[in-house]
């Protein structure tokens, strides 16, 4: 949208038909040099050819349009856009996803747990702009991924590099509870919640998932657990970085939610069961709304002023009139 | 006074070749006007010299007054409304093999490490991020207030992380401002901790950038002008073909003037007493206008310039209309 800082200066074009006025109407106007010649076979000596009057109107108009540039470039234009600005400072979300092999289980339709996680996930994310939102994930260790931050495009791509087993065999939901306690404990956000994903039981790590819920129950954390998978044989396929090849088979899926049921009771969260992808996204968007608090935001204009490009253009334009007149075509006075 | 887009001023380099011209063009009218008759020391000859030296004047004029316009002084304050609390703040490490120069009393990586972990300490509420740069800059923590992994960080950072050649200050000041979100209430500033040394690209069309964003750069220098040698891993001093020992220097004029192009400020982190000084200037910088809800932005004199042009613009064009007597 195009706005003026200082409309007034536009008046300034009000002036133009004066200065029209005393440049061409004029009686006495005109700043030629008299000098005699004489009619020659009934034609004047000197004639102008059409092409001279074309460079000549055009420079002519040349001048005006710098002229009308500047006045325009007085006022102040800029391109205004508008930017939504949250007044206030959103949550704190962890969310701890489960990368053991088991989540490369394809009981989710064609997809396999993990991919179809991240990608709801990922609509859960775009959903809370204002929130920091982090990453952990977890096999045999966990690790931190990213710490809340309100860098979105840069957890969908780190969401993206998330592969099945590059932390080991192994479910420990403890560590990652833990890790992501942590790295929450320092936040000032009012509200802070993590979110657990996870398909299996706890099997290995130094922190029992209990001890973590406690931990997290202390610093006002809440933890909601998501449990995923199907029971009975299920497809798996997906490929080990390490050795680079794909491994695929057929695992027997047992569900026990007992823990993450747990895990939830302790904290205040809550726990859900998940057993397609569409019961997964019913689930995180339960946990929005369960989250959801007064957004307060406001709309400002961003000013992307440009009168310098104006003052460009007129300043060019008044060289090629100077080039063309005075270089070119000779004129003299 | 500040200069916000000094690059205009190369404008000015085509003057000697429009003085040039001009030149050449008023030898051909005088040439011109004597194949008509009109000799030296007539009245038109006379008149003709008088209008050709003022239209040379416009001309002159209207050039130097464009670019006066152009590159955008400001002067004086004019206060803004902001409800903005508490900072953002983008870190910005240089982490060129001269950081490890060791003419600060420790190195200039750990002096600029120290001065890091205070503020964290000081200041509350502020949320970081972390980009360190050679040649390229990487983002290595995004904007976050998880303490943790912030210091962690702070205290592995080492010369290693980052292989491209050089220090590139525009591409760091651009990944650095990019790591602050536009969408949020808050105080947005850019630190930035650099000796200084064989700077790259062009630092004051990044910092024009923070202006335009309204966030402001400090910046933190480290290392002496005079030099300092740069120590190797293995205790020896980094030296060139002929075995010189190479000095590192700081380019000071530069870091103060792109940080006050921003409405910030440069700060010499050589003295150890200054270690506590970024956050004085933080909280002097911000702290009033959170309390009293009001900023100041540095006004934009272009219209001056812009107008006086229009003005030339028009005689110009009047000139040549006048009548010869």
């Amino acid at each position: 949208m195009l706005t003026f800082d200082d409309p007034a200066y536009l008046a300034l074009i009000a002036l133009f038909p004066l200065l029209v006025s005393f440049l061409y109407l004029r009686k006495n106007r005109g700043g030629g040099i008299p000098y005699s010649y004489r009619v020659w076979n009934g034609k004047n000596t000197l004639y102008t050819p059409l092409s001279l009057n074309i460079a000549y109107f055009a420079t002519e108009i040349a001048l005006w349009i710098a002229l009308v540039l500047l006045v325009v470039a007085l006022a102040g234009p800029s391109l205004a856009s508008n930017r939504k600005v949250y007044l206030e400072r959103g949550m704190d979300i962890m969310i701890v996803l489960d990368q053991s092999p088991s989540m490369a289980a394809r009981d989710f339709g064609a997809e396999d747990r993990l991919t179809t996680a991240r990608e709801m996930v990922k609509d859960f994310i775009s959903t809370r702009e204002n929130d920091s939102i982090g990453l952990v994930s977890f096999s045999e260790e966990a690790q931190l991924r990213l710490p809340p931050t309100v860098d979105h495009d840069l957890l969908f791509s780190t969401l993206d590099d998330i592969a099945i087993m590059d932390r080991g065999d192994g479910t420990a939901i403890g560590m990652g509870l833990a890790l992501a306690v942590l790295h929450l404990s320092s936040s000032t956000a009012g509200e802070k919640a993590i979110l657990l994903i996870t398909d299996g039981d706890n099997n290995v790590g130094e922190i029992q998932p209990a001890t973590a819920a406690s931990m997290a129950a202390q610093t006002g954390i809440r933890i909601y657990t998501i449990g995923l998978g199907t029971t009975g044989d299920v497809p798996i396929e997906f490929l080990d970085r390490e050795s680079g090849k794909i491994l695929s088979g057929t695992m027997k899926s047992v569900y026990d939610g007992t823990l993450l049921k747990r895990i939830a009771e302790i904290s205040g969260g809550d726990y859900f069961y998940a057993r397609s992808s569409g019961s997964l996204e019913t689930i995180l968007q339960t946990i929005n709304t369960l989250e959801s608090y007064e957004v307060r935001t406001k709309i400002t204009v961003v000013k992307n002023s440009f009168h310098n490009q104006l003052i460009l253009i007129a300043l060019a334009l008044f060289f090629a009139h100077w080039l063309v007149r005075r270089v070119l075509l000779g004129e003299i006075l | 006074m500040r200069i916000m887009e000094p690059r205009y001023f190369w404008i000015l380099a085509v003057l000697p070749l429009v003085w040039i011209i001009s030149l050449i063009v008023h030898r051909r009218s005088i040439f011109f006007l004597k194949s008509l008759g009109y000799v030296r020391g007539t009245l038109i000859d006379s008149q003709y010299r008088i209008r050709a030296f003022l239209r040379f004047l416009l001309l002159n004029g209207i050039l130097v007054f464009s670019v006066l316009a152009l590159v955008d002084f400001h002067w004086g304050l004019e206060p803004e409304h902001s409800d903005r609390k508490n900072l953002d703040i983008a870190l910005v490490f240089d982490i060129s093999n001269s950081m490890l120069a060791e003419d600060v009393g420790g190195s200039r990586l750990d002096r600029s490490r120290d001065a890091v972990y205070l503020l964290m300490e000081n200041l509350a509420n502020s949320r970081y991020s972390f980009t360190l740069f050679k040649g390229e800059p990487l983002l290595f923590i995004p904007l976050t207030e998880d303490r943790i992994i912030l210091e962690n960080f702070l205290s592995r950072i080492n010369p290693s992380y980052l292989s491209s050649p050089g220090s590139n200050l525009e591409k760091a000041l651009a990944r650095g401002l990019e790591t602050l979100p536009v969408n949020q209430e808050r105080n947005r500033a850019v630190l930035l901790f650099t000796d200084g040394d064989n700077l790259e690209g062009n630092a004051a069309a990044a910092a024009r950038k923070l202006y335009d964003e309204n966030v402001r750069l400090f910046v933190f220098g480290i290392g002496t002008e005079e030099g300092a040698p740069i120590r190797l891993g293995d205790g020896s001093y980094l030296a060139d073909r002929e075995g010189n020992v190479v000095l590192s220097r700081q380019n000071r004029a530069l870091l103060k003037e792109i940080a006050e192009l921003t409405g910030g400020q440069y700060l010499d982190l050589s003295e150890v007493h200054q270690l506590s000084g970024i956050e004085e200037i933080l909280t002097q910088s911000y702290g009033e206008m959170e309390e009293r809800g009001i900023g100041a932005v540095s006004l934009s004199r272009y219209r001056l310039f812009c107008g006086i042009v229009l003005l030339l613009l028009v005689l110009y064009f009047v000139q040549g209309r006048l009548r010869w007597n």
